[in-house]
């Protein structure tokens, strides 16, 4: 019976975290931080679909949504962020759209960016722990079962791509307005997992006593915990996410000195999402008996692999390497969408102070979602045949809303910006896609909408007028860890299990440098990179002036 | 002249008219002031070259005094000696002695022999322009030094003084009042005004009425000739200051402390171009026209790159978008006028935007045909 729950556990939070179920949408649970594409979700989860704590958390590439909520263009990435308060290039057009008056001053503009970005994710890939951190591990040195601890595997993604194209252009009497193409998320990756042994329903140290102070134990004498071993996986994830949009600003006099800025933009999303989580089956040869025990050791025969290849080291037994050919396939999950959407940007710049020497911006950008179709298949066999073929489930691909404030310092030649952000996600928004499979536990999740700050600086090192502008750009900003949390009784049934969510991930550091040259006030060149604990980007964009 | 004697002169001539003097003896001691303090800043050279080389006077117009060192602006050919070339190189070691005079030997004469030229002092030289920088060892603090200043969008209306040293009547500070000559600002790089230089006046300061340095005397040039052939009125012609190339040089060697006037008018003037850019593209000419003439007040010369925004630049040519914005409200002629002075100063004509100038100076003259033929 043990057996059938952990099973059905497996294929649940299989298709809710590894698979990308409809539920899953873009659940922040083993997904990238949506505000930046290159940086993973500080979630912990499992390929194959097992959630459980671990001290440094790990993150799963390939059950990622990628989305790209920061602000697009190579200057921007190396302002670490930090372009709210500032605006004023082609890309405030996604940004902020208010500052696309700022090409009132300078005129109309093409910009086209592209962007690439390596991942170094973890995923848990083999090893041994207790579902119960505290109680120790119980390694049988068996076959694949021989590592104590939980191992990571490095899935390494990698993608290029043309991530912002945009034409800016000026109407007499000031009126500004710019056409785009920005790339939301785009993102592929894979791995295979072998899957972890675990030690569950151990018995805790030291003597145990039942009611009337007799010897008294959980397990079988000679017994401490029951061993199950998660079952291996393989994971794919395909995301691409265009916004074509269309953003206009017109800009107010306030005073002699300052002047207020409105922007209007309106995008159309097109989302296209193709997942697939296979889990496979550790008892290849085993001809299934619900009512039995495992048995740690191999010999036992009450185990529930029951023939004796089951319970070797072959390919596809208990202990032995993952068999990931099809026909031992357990789960096969797919998720698949392609759907449209609009969304809003409303934003503002108010520049103010001795010659506008200082900005303040705000936005709100309105997240698109999009209905997705999960189709779950189980081995034939395997369990109860009513639950071969999970009939479709339709899902929702979720996109948070975020809105932001910004300041910004500009020196009186333009030589030297200084800005800062404020961001708030509203992750909240997608607990839902994440919780909509799990029934009764639906209300033990909570996720919070997180703040990020953005910090960036611009300094002109070169001017050689009408030749050549050259700047040198810093930035860095913190992205909190947004992963669901489980706020339901620990000591449920099966809570051991999802309390393992409640994981504290640190926040991850993103510093950004970055430079740039304008020629003969008819060209611009930028580079920028991001490096951070898990990922990096560069990115590089041409801007031609009109 | 500083920001607080120029406070002061105002005060005096504000007090002086309730005193006890008449009224005419008030201007006069206003005057007499407002010249002492101008030659205060100037200073007087004499060259002595070997080789029988004739002796240079001159006159020099103190930038900056900092760090022990004084900072003087005078001709070039006062060190470099008279020549039929506009410009000549300068020989350190062909001159035996050089002396600079203060006003009322405050503070002592500098007497320098050619060691002292070629260690002691520096020289920057601004060619092809007749122009030199040098830079003077100097302890004793000076009473004064001079104010950069570019000259009004209206110069013809402009009154003047130059100061300098009038060789032929001895160790004398002289002045020559005037007014600047529009007709005769063939070019941005020089000024043309009637007060009566003489020999000794080269290299000599050029104030307006406000004692603001605009320019630096070079010589005496005679006007237009008369219907019976003989020559007309002489006129002084003074090496225009606020001129890019001019102030590069200046920028360049003369401490930044001492030119915080002159950056602030060109940051002023940067500033309210970049007002005027978002105007001409927004294609508000009234407005733009307004702005551009308030650039020009400040910074009547273009060059030097403007900030627009982001990582945008553009460079100062403020004429040549007056003369746009003069254009698309249909004054021709005026447009034209803008354009021609755009294009002597001489920065624009290195700059992708000649080509259009040249086109919209040509549309110019087409609207103007068009007005004439319309008028008959």
């Amino acid at each position: 019976m043990r057996r059938i729950v952990m099973s059905v556990w497996v294929l649940l939070l299989s298709s809710m975290f590894a698979s990308a179920g409809p539920a899953w949408g873009q659940t922040p649970v083993c997904q990238q931080d949506p505000t930046n594409p290159y940086v993973p979700a500080s979630a912990a989860c499992v390929p194959g679909g097992f959630p459980f704590e671990i001290e440094t958390g790990f993150r799963d590439p390939a059950t990622a949504n990628n989305f790209s909520l920061s602000p697009p263009g190579a200057r921007s990435l190396a302002m670490g962020g930090a372009f709210l308060g500032l605006a004023d290039d082609a890309t405030a057009a996604y940004t902020n759209p208010a500052g696309l008056t700022n090409l009132a001053v300078g005129g109309s503009e093409v910009a086209v960016e592209i962007r690439g970005a390596q991942f170094r994710s973890s995923f848990a890939d083999r090893g041994h722990f207790n579902t119960t951190p505290e109680l120790p591990t119980h390694v049988t040195n068996v076959g694949q079962d021989f590592e104590d601890g939980i191992h990571l595997g490095e899935a390494e993604g990698d993608t290029t791509g043309l991530s912002f194209l945009s034409y800016g252009f000026v109407f007499p009497g000031g009126l500004t307005m710019a056409l785009y193409r920005h790339e939301l998320g785009n993102f592929q990756s894979s791995f295979e997992a072998q899957g972890l042994f675990n030690d569950d329903n151990c018995d805790p140290p030291g003597p145990i006593t039942g009611p009337n102070g007799e010897a008294a134990y959980r397990q079988p004498e000679g017994r401490e915990c029951e061993l199950f071993r998660v079952q291996p996986s393989r994971s794919r994830i395909d995301l691409e996410i265009v916004n074509w949009g269309a953003s206009t600003a017109y800009a107010f006099d306030v005073g002699s000195a300052s002047n207020l800025s409105l922007g209007l933009g309106i995008s159309y999303y097109e989302g296209a999402i193709d997942r697939r989580n296979e889990t496979f089956d550790t008892c290849r040869f085993d001809t299934f008996d619900a009512n039995e025990p495992l048995d740690p050791i191999g010999d036992d025969p009450d185990f529930p692999c029951t023939q004796s290849e089951s319970r070797s080291r072959m390919p596809g037994g208990f202990y032995g390497p993952a068999d990931f050919s099809l026909d031992n396939s357990f789960t096969i999950t797919n998720e698949v969408g392609n759907d449209t959407a609009f969304g809003i940007n409303l934003g503002f710049l108010w520049k103010f102070g001795r010659e506008q020497r200082f900005s303040v911006g705000g936005v709100f950008r309105e997240g698109p979602a999009f209905e997705t179709v999960q189709t779950t298949f189980v081995a034939a066999d395997r369990f109860d045949p009513a639950e071969d073929i999970k009939p479709p489930v339709a899902g929702t691909l979720t996109v948070p809303d975020v809105t932001g404030l910004g300041v910004a310092y500009r020196s009186a030649d333009g030589k030297t910006k200084l800005s800062f952000d404020w961001n708030r996600v509203f992750y909240s928004q997608t607990l839902g896609d994440f919780t909509n499979n799990l029934g009764e536990f639906s209300d033990a999740y909570t996720l919070d909408d997180v703040d990020q700050f953005h910090f960036g600086f611009e300094r002109i090192v070169l001017v050689v007028e009408s030749l050549f502008v050259g700047s040198a750009r810093f930035g860095a900003w913190i992205e909190p860890d947004h992963a669901p949390r489980y706020t339901g009784d620990p000591n449920d049934t099966d809570g051991d299990l999802l309390a393992l969510f409640g994981s504290e991930p640190d926040d991850v550091l993103h510093l950004s440098l970055g430079f740039g040259l304008v020629i003969k006030e008819d060209y611009q060149l930028d580079f920028a990179a991001n490096f951070s604990d898990v990922a990096d980007a560069y990115s590089f964009s041409l801007v031609k002036f009109f | 002249m500083k920001g607080t004697q120029i406070v002061s002169l105002s005060l005096l001539m504000l007090l002086y008219p309730i005193g006890p003097l008449t009224a005419q003896q008030a201007d006069d001691e206003v005057n007499e002031l407002h010249n002492e303090l101008l030659n205060e800043t100037t200073v007087m050279i004499t060259v002595n070259f070997s080789k029988g080389q004739p002796a240079e006077y001159g006159t020099g117009v103190l930038l900056c005094q900092e760090d022990d060192r004084a900072w003087i602006l005078t001709a070039n050919h006062v060190f470099a000696g008279k020549s039929t070339e506009p410009w000549k190189q300068i020989r350190l070691r062909r001159i035996e002695r050089a002396t600079i005079a203060f006003y009322r030997n405050s503070p002592p004469a500098v007497e320098a022999d050619t060691a002292f030229l070629r260690k002691q002092m520096k020289f920057y030289t601004f060619k092809p322009e007749d122009l030199l920088l040098i830079s003077v060892p100097l302890t004793q603090r000076l009473p004064s030094t001079a104010s950069l200043s570019p000259p009004p969008s209206d110069a013809d209306e402009q009154t003047v003084s130059a100061h300098g040293f009038w060789k032929d009547r001895g160790t004398t500070w002289a002045r020559a009042d005037g007014e600047l000559v529009g007709s005769r600002m063939d070019s941005s790089k020089f000024q043309y005004h009637t007060g009566e230089v003489h020999e000794g006046f080269s290299g000599g300061p050029l104030f307006n009425q406000h004692g603001e340095l605009i320019g630096i005397n070079l010589q005496r040039v005679p006007g237009e000739q008369t219907p019976d052939g003989a020559d007309g009125e002489w006129y002084g012609k003074a090496q225009t200051l606020n001129n890019h190339e001019v102030l590069s040089v200046i920028d360049k060697w003369v401490p930044a402390q001492c030119l915080e006037n002159a950056s602030q008018m060109s940051e002023l003037a940067f500033f309210v171009y970049k007002k005027a850019m978002r105007a001409v593209s927004i294609r508000r000419w009234p407005e733009a026209e307004e702005l551009l003439r308030q650039a020009i007040a400040q910074k009547l010369v273009g060059g030097g790159s403007v900030h627009l925004e982001g990582m945008r630049y553009t460079r100062y040519l403020p004429h040549y978008h007056l003369g746009l914005a003069l254009l698309n409200q249909g004054r021709y002629s005026d447009a034209i006028r803008e354009f021609d002075r755009s294009e002597a100063q001489g920065v624009i004509q290195d700059d992708k935007r000649y080509k259009k100038l040249k086109r919209e100076r040509q549309k110019a003259y087409e609207g103007l045909r068009r007005q004439a033929v319309v008028a008959r």
